[in-house]
């Protein structure tokens, strides 16, 4: 089975937004921006601004990656029905720097003024939830945790998802934030280079807009547009280039 | 497409050292929700909880890793090449009181992913597999994931290894939401409070069918049906109605080509929360309408089990089945408004050949897997 890709979103140390929205994409490592509602959405959407780090690189990771796809505006969220969409990623460092915080709340005064608000992000899938709630969908949510966040698990997935015709559209990536300062010591020789958040919205029908098509060979090597991909920055760089050619034949 | 069945089963949890103590105890309604001992709870909404003695670990080691080992030693014979996904909420979450005491520094094990690497360590795995990390329903979910890679031709068996301990980080977390009950849990009770966390695991092998009829396993379950949706309403409490766990449950139903009807038992998620209890007899109402399906919830007897729970739930349900028969629910005397013909304090024999099981969790997600009683093995 092939699907196809619709739809490219991230968040980097030097770029964040839609796919379509860039020329190349090529992620330098470095120091994570802080994203503001602004960067994400037009309108006000006041959950923004209690998430935590983590959640927030994630949530707009995967609302470019959908509105890449062309499948929302911003201001037409509100009226819109629900959709058996899909939403999963996989992350390495999950919340980490967010599970710290809060127990830092915990510490003060020996649990008594441990936060709620902190608690509810101590889970690396609450982001999902998060834009579940915004874009309305329905379909399977859940995060998985890997040794080397490649994505190719987690792609892998998606396509079991689409295969089982579950949910038309999955929206599927990676999400790390920089190692926590109180990690650097166990992480100095860290399994997992890639900071910040990359998804992609495959779909099971063509889209008006799609970067190529995707499948998976009976021995599990991965093909985009007929090349084999290595990991999810790789298809990233591929869907980019695929973009890049059509956009000079003006496709 | 192929066939799954659970091949091997085994729990740890407050009530029992394994699968059939487990089972036992919970048909003579043992409860193991006690005094919390492993640290001090003044500060809390409760001071209950249900722990094991045997998961203590005073020194720099996480007590994880000890429910780990307790749970994956009582394997046997683990295909080296199987797939290993793993499902816990918070893992060694314990080390971060354990680096405020002095006791150890930050280590290693509160990256998840070394979860399933030391279990793959342990059991001499060719590969160091993934965790599944959504909340409450990571088990169900990991339990899902297996049975899809096995369908898919990805793997002819995977073990699924889920558990959690009760952690000041969580206990703290769960009395800061206000959602600890001052005293035992009672799920589905109309004087229930909140819920009580307790320890517990399981591992479950799953393997395609054919297999495990060709090493002659003894086998009396199949994975029938499975779904999992979210409730895309708020990111702690449930949906009112329940409705992402009723999609999760017409998936399932769907997938195993099954109507309500054919259900014989449902193990609840049965927290003991006000909300989720009643989200989940609004969900069960508009699936099973007019048709008595009995249920139950563990949670009474062992507490909630977070990322052990679905598991130990699964577990427990392939000796339901072959049983025939559902434990009662620990805890509950006076029936919520719809629960009266849902959930009993006795034990309720069944005879049908499904069994749904369902968890729900934060970020409003779901799951529901069917488990199936194979006749004549």
């Amino acid at each position: 089975m092939s699907y196809y890709i619709s739809g490219i979103g991230f968040v980097t140390p030097e770029i964040s937004g839609c796919g379509r929205d860039f020329k190349e994409f090529n992620p330098k490592p470095g120091k994570l921006p802080l994203i503001s509602r602004k960067d994400v959405l037009d309108k006000p959407y006041k959950p923004f601004g209690r998430m935590d780090f983590f959640s927030k690189i994630g949530f707009a990771g995967t609302c470019f990656a959908y509105k890449d796809a062309g499948l929302i505006k911003a201001d037409q969220i509100e009226n819109s029905e629900t959709c058996d969409t899909a939403i999963i990623v996989s992350t390495f460092l999950r919340c980490l720097d967010t599970d710290n915080h809060y127990f830092e709340t915990v510490k003060l005064q020996n649990g008594k003024n441990a936060s709620p608000a902190l608690f509810a992000y101590a889970l690396p899938n609450a982001f999902l939830g998060e834009a579940s709630i915004y874009l309305k969908t329905t379909g399977q949510c859940f995060a998985i945790n890997e040794d080397n966040s490649n994505g190719i698990t987690i792609l892998k997935m998606a396509f079991d998802i689409l295969n089982s015709k579950e949910s038309e559209i999955v929206i599927c990536g990676i999400c790390d934030t920089n190692v926590p300062g109180f990690m650097q010591s166990v992480l100095n020789n860290s399994n997992n280079d890639f900071a910040g958040s990359l998804f992609f919205t495959l779909s099971q029908k063509e889209q008006k807009l799609n970067y190529g098509k995707i499948k998976e060979d009976e021995n599990g090597t991965i093909f985009f547009n007929d090349k084999s991909i290595k990991d999810l920055l790789d298809l990233a760089h591929m869907c980019m280039e695929s973009k890049k050619i059509k956009d000079e034949l003006n496709l | 497409m192929r066939k799954v069945v659970i091949a091997q089963t085994c729990v740890v949890t407050p009530v029992g050292s394994d699968l059939a103590s487990t089972f036992q105890s919970f048909l003579n309604n043992r409860c193991g929700i006690k005094k919390n001992f492993r640290f001090e709870t003044k500060n809390y909404k409760s001071s209950y909880a249900a722990l094991i003695k045997k998961v203590e670990m005073p020194d720099s080691r996480s007590s994880f890793l000890n429910l780990t080992d307790l749970i994956i030693n009582q394997l046997d014979n683990i295909p080296k090449d199987c797939v290993l996904l793993t499902a816990t909420t918070q893992g060694c979450a314990d080390l971060f009181a354990k680096n405020q005491k002095k006791q150890c520094l930050i280590n290693r094990y509160l990256i998840p992913s070394n979860i399933p690497k030391y279990v793959a360590k342990k059991l001499n795995l060719k590969n160091s597999g993934v965790n599944i990390n959504s909340a409450c329903a990571s088990p169900t979910i990991a339990i899902i994931k297996g049975t899809q890679m096995i369908e898919n031709n990805r793997a002819e068996c995977v073990l699924i290894f889920c558990a959690d301990i009760v952690s000041e980080f969580v206990f703290s977390g769960f009395s800061a939401l206000n959602a600890l009950s001052s005293s035992p849990t009672r799920p589905f009770d109309i004087d229930r409070q909140g819920l009580s966390l307790g320890d517990g695991g399981a591992a479950i092998l799953l393997m395609d069918e054919k297999l495990a009829k060709k090493q002659c396993i003894a086998i009396n379950t199949l994975i029938a049906g499975y779904g999992i949706a979210s409730d895309a309403t708020h990111i702690t409490a449930p949906a009112r109605d329940g409705r992402g766990l009723i999609i999760a449950i017409n998936n399932a139903l769907k997938t195993a080509r099954i109507t309500p009807g054919h259900i014989g038992a449902i193990n609840t998620h049965g927290t003991g929360t006000i909300y989720n209890d009643s989200m989940e007899i609004a969900a069960f109402k508009k699936v099973f309408k007019d048709l008595k399906v009995p249920g139950n919830s563990f949670k009474g007897a062992i507490g909630h089990t977070l990322g052990g729970a679905g598991g130990i739930e699964a577990a427990i349900g392939t000796l339901m089945l072959k049983e025939r028969i559902l434990p009662g629910t620990h805890g509950f005397l006076n029936p919520e408004p719809g629960a009266e013909n849902l959930i009993s304090p006795e034990n309720v024999p069944f005879f049908k050949r499904y069994l749904l099981s369902t968890n729900s969790g934060f970020a409003g997600t779901n799951a529901a897997l069917i488990l199936e009683r194979m006749e004549n093995q």
